[in-house]
């Protein structure tokens, strides 16, 4: 009883995680149309920060070696891992936005997930190289006197309040100005521009904010599992959050959690059950040409999503032109189309 | 100062890898006009079916590379066709046909790891020995890569000046719609590019999985941003670029490797950053896409 308990809790926390992480590229991919290919490193650089600033120092002859080494109390950690994604998201984007074709930008963003995963993986001195940090404690854990296999009990409520807050923030960025500026910028960068909006700024400022959300489910993911390597940034595992977006409704937070429950909750959480074959690869091999090939599908049958994008600004006219104040026939017509 | 000529000698091979996959990548992506995150992958399974003609089948090298030309200019032909041409016929924009490049990288690199496993594949050869060269030390095997990729940059050259269908993809990769209304069609010079793709994609991973002595279905995925910085400088569609662009980054890269060699290729990312912000339109000024 308490295994199936303790597995469908651990299931509930992933999807936790990845209804965050979704929430943070559709702001980035889904609301302003910036191609982010390596969201996950931001991920990867939560974890890491609020690995090793949580942790201590390594104990000596463990050959471990890590920067900072701090014992930080709960929350600062996560706060920690949010400021130093959001620092470096912000510096990718100061270089590659200034004047990139969206394809180069996600192209440099590729590239600079590769780079990030090389320095990480051969810097030992940066986390512990390719076998990354482990031991990370469960937050409050010893105050509340909670076993490790039962951390689930003080995880799931931090993400969900976390969530909640989250999901909150994305809210009221979609419904203000700043949010109807940032589709502006998605369906024409120009005609942005031409309205004086600084799309630089406004894409910087969103690079960085979803970059943050990346590193508060980044700490998260380190707090819950205990350890994080190098292994577990590359490249696929941003397109499995891509996945979630595009499957859920890029633009629609509601969209995107259902999206993180169905990639995460069922497919990946549901392939762990698959029994092994002699191939080891096999059965993850399986699970991702599935994701990648819903992914085509979805785009090409159903790009707006499980849940489309609601379009406020298409009502607000319906509401202007129907009140059939300064509105000619013909000029209604037009905004019909 | 002899170390530093032998670390040029090194970075004539890895730019000759380099032109290999850099022409293949900026052709392709100058003629679709979108880039192709899963070629990458496209040179590893080349590099596999190589392999398993090779070292399973018992072919002869050269027979086995042969076949695997083919099989590849198939597959990519293919691919384009089944999975890219809806969603350029429908006007997809570049963003979307990224991302749908990206998921075919995935189901790509899944099918190698659910064939053949993630371990270490060799292929083998003899000419592993160093010989001396004057001032540098290459094996016969890197000479070949080096010979291999001249020849292929010749014919490439000759492709695209001698005959009908190379100066088509010229025409399609500079302006499609100027090319149409000149009377050329562009689906068959896509389909010819995407073959061409496949055959130059697969030369160089092989090259490069033979200059690395072994490879694994990482292989191409970890070298493609070093691929994107030689099609970047070299300026996107112009595979003369792309020739000086694999240049430039295999001497810069292996030179600056003597002092940080766990980073040499990261170099290749700096070489791409300062390009894009300071000569986004490539290293040759003309009118470009960028």
């Amino acid at each position: 009883m308490s295994a199936v308990v303790a597995l469908l809790a651990a299931a509930l926390m992933y999807v936790i995680i990845y209804a965050i992480l979704s929430i943070g590229l559709n702001l980035q991919y889904g609301v302003t149309g910036v191609v982010n290919f390596t969201y996950y490193s931001f991920v990867a650089i939560g974890a890491f920060i609020a690995g090793v600033t949580s942790l201590g120092h390594p104990p000596a002859g463990s050959g471990e070696t890590y920067i900072l080494g701090w014992t930080l109390p709960f929350p600062i950690p996560i706060v920690a891992a949010a400021i130093a994604a959001g620092f470096f998201g912000g510096l990718l984007a100061l270089t590659a936005f200034r004047r990139l074709r969206s394809d180069y930008l996600a192209i440099t963003t590729l590239c600079a997930g590769t780079v990030a995963f090389d320095i990480v993986n051969n810097t030992t001195g940066l986390f512990n190289g390719p076998n990354g940090i482990y031991g990370v404690a469960t937050p409050l854990s010893g105050q509340l006197n909670v076993p490790p296999q039962n951390n689930f009990l003080i995880m799931i409520p931090i993400g969900a309040v976390l969530l909640a807050g989250v999901w909150w923030l994305a809210h009221c960025i979609d419904l203000s100005p700043y949010g109807r500026s940032l589709r502006a910028v998605r369906e024409s960068r120009d005609a942005a521009e031409a309205f004086g909006k600084d799309t630089f700024w406004l894409q910087l400022k969103v690079m960085v904010l979803g970059c943050v959300i990346a590193g508060i489910g980044g700490a998260l993911t380190v707090e819950f599992v205990g350890a994080f390597n190098p292994s577990a940034f590359e490249t696929v595992e941003t397109f499995v959050v891509f996945s979630a977006v595009i499957l859920g409704g890029p633009g629609n937070n509601l969209g995107v959690v259902l999206g993180a429950v169905l990639v995460q909750g069922i497919i990946i959480q549901g392939s762990l059950y698959l029994p092994a074959f002699a191939n080891q690869e096999l059965v993850p091999a399986i699970r991702n040409s599935v994701i990648g090939l819903l992914v085509i599908l979805v785009l090409y049958f159903r790009p707006q999503g499980l849940v489309p994008e609601t379009r406020p600004r298409i009502g607000l006219m319906r509401g202007r032109t129907g009140s059939g104040h300064s509105s000619t026939p013909s000029e209604s017509a037009e905004v019909e189309v | 100062m002899s170390f530093f000529i032998q670390a040029i000698g090194f970075g004539l091979v890895t730019a000759a890898v380099l032109a290999l996959a850099g022409v293949g990548l900026t052709l392709q992506f100058g003629v679709t006009n979108y880039a192709n995150f899963a070629y990458g992958d496209m040179m590893t399974l080349g590099v596999y079916l190589t392999w398993v003609f090779f070292a399973i089948a018992h072919l002869t090298f050269v027979l086995a590379l042969l076949l695997a030309l083919v099989c590849m200019a198939a597959i990519c032909v293919a691919t384009a066709e089944v999975i890219m041409r809806p969603f350029v016929l429908r006007g997809s924009p570049p963003l979307i046909l990224l991302i749908v490049t990206f998921g075919v990288s995935l189901i790509l690199n899944s099918i190698i790891l659910a064939i053949w496993g993630a371990g270490s594949e060799a292929f083998q050869l003899p000419g592993t020995q160093p010989l001396d060269l004057g001032p540098f030390l290459l094996t016969p095997l890197q000479l070949l890569i080096i010979g291999t990729s001249v020849a292929a940059m010749f014919v490439v050259h000759l492709l695209l000046t001698r005959t009908s269908m190379g100066k088509r993809m010229r025409a399609v990769s500079d302006n499609r719609e100027l090319a149409r209304v000149s009377g050329i069609s562009p689906t068959p010079v896509i389909r010819a590019t995407w073959a061409l793709t496949g055959v130059l994609a697969t030369l160089g991973g092989v090259a490069l999985a033979v200059d690395a002595s072994q490879f694994s279905p990482g292989l191409g995925e970890g070298f493609l941003f070093a691929i994107f910085a030689v099609v970047i400088l070299g300026g996107v569609g112009k595979p003369y670029g792309a020739m000086l662009g694999a240049l430039v980054v295999g001497v810069v890269t292996e030179v600056i490797g003597l002092w940080i060699p766990q980073y040499k290729l990261d170099v290749a990312f700096v070489v791409l950053i300062v390009v894009l912000l300071f000569r986004p339109e490539g290293l040759i000024r003309s009118a470009g896409k960028a």
